[in-house]
């Protein structure tokens, strides 16, 4: 069952696949476009409100090796500045985990 | 070589119909000319579909397009699919009305409006007595209201 505090992406942002396990993130609203590893396409689509952000490190940590102990290291989707608001807690507030948005 | 899975951006032609008849125009004499146009369901199925494959632009041309009278209707269909659009257009329809919607939707990313010359007897030459002034006021009413609009 969905958690309020669980992260959920915006569902105004657009996830382009494409072929080789990248995506492009954008949003209608600014036109702005960005790149997204193979690592934070599986972060974002556990975006659906179904997982905390212990459950997404979990998840990233059994579908991967080398996932550091300090998820921090694992960069930003909520606060980063290039995409303020493409992933919030479902009470308002921004979302962790943060997952490396990478320009292509 | 690898390929895109979908396209990442469309030119549709909204319409086959034109209130100009240029001289040099090849719309009304290809093969590939459609005689009707699809219906405001079509296009909102074909919309529908675009967002499912996740294309992220629209242009949206003719014919032209201001001929339309539900164009604000397919407009508004392609901005609540997640895409942004354009418009190409001969500007002779553009009202002021239109240009304000066009920028209130905040998704169309400009309207190019093509301009033969510099002067009105250059551009009527080929495109009809007035169709000049009328393109210019096309243009005035978009700037009135901030939409881009790279004329060419």
């Amino acid at each position: 069952m969905p958690d309020r505090d669980n992260p959920v992406a915006n569902p105004l942002i657009v996830l382009r696949e494409e072929f080789d396990d990248w995506a492009i993130l954008f949003d209608p609203d600014t036109g702005n476009a960005f790149g997204l590893n193979p690592t934070a396409v599986y972060v974002w689509k556990l975006l659906n409100g179904q997982n905390s952000k212990d459950d997404i490190v979990k998840k990233l940590r059994d579908a991967a090796d080398g996932v550091p102990e300090d998820v921090r290291n694992i960069s930003e989707i909520s606060s980063s500045p290039r995409e303020p608001g493409a992933c919030r807690i479902r009470n308002g507030t921004n979302a962790e985990p943060r997952v490396q948005i990478a320009d292509r | 070589m690898q390929l895109m899975k979908t396209p990442k951006s469309m030119d549709i032609a909204i319409t086959n119909r034109c209130n100009l008849r240029c001289q040099y125009c090849y719309h009304f004499e290809s093969a590939e000319d459609a005689g009707t146009d699809l219906s405001l369901e079509e296009w909102f199925r074909f919309f529908d579909e675009l967002r499912r494959c996740a294309v992220m632009r629209l242009t949206l041309a003719g014919g032209e397009p201001f001929i339309r009278e539900d164009l604000r209707n397919l407009s508004t269909a392609s901005w609540k699919n997640r895409m942004r659009f354009s418009l190409l257009s001969n500007g002779t329809l553009i009202s002021d009305e239109i240009a304000a919607y066009l920028a209130s939707t905040k998704r169309c990313d400009y309207v190019q409006v093509s301009i033969d010359g510099s002067v009105p007897i250059t551009h009527d030459a080929c495109r009809g007595q007035g169709s000049f002034v009328r393109a210019v006021n096309g243009i005035r009413a978009l700037r009135r209201h901030g939409v881009p609009e790279p004329s060419g």
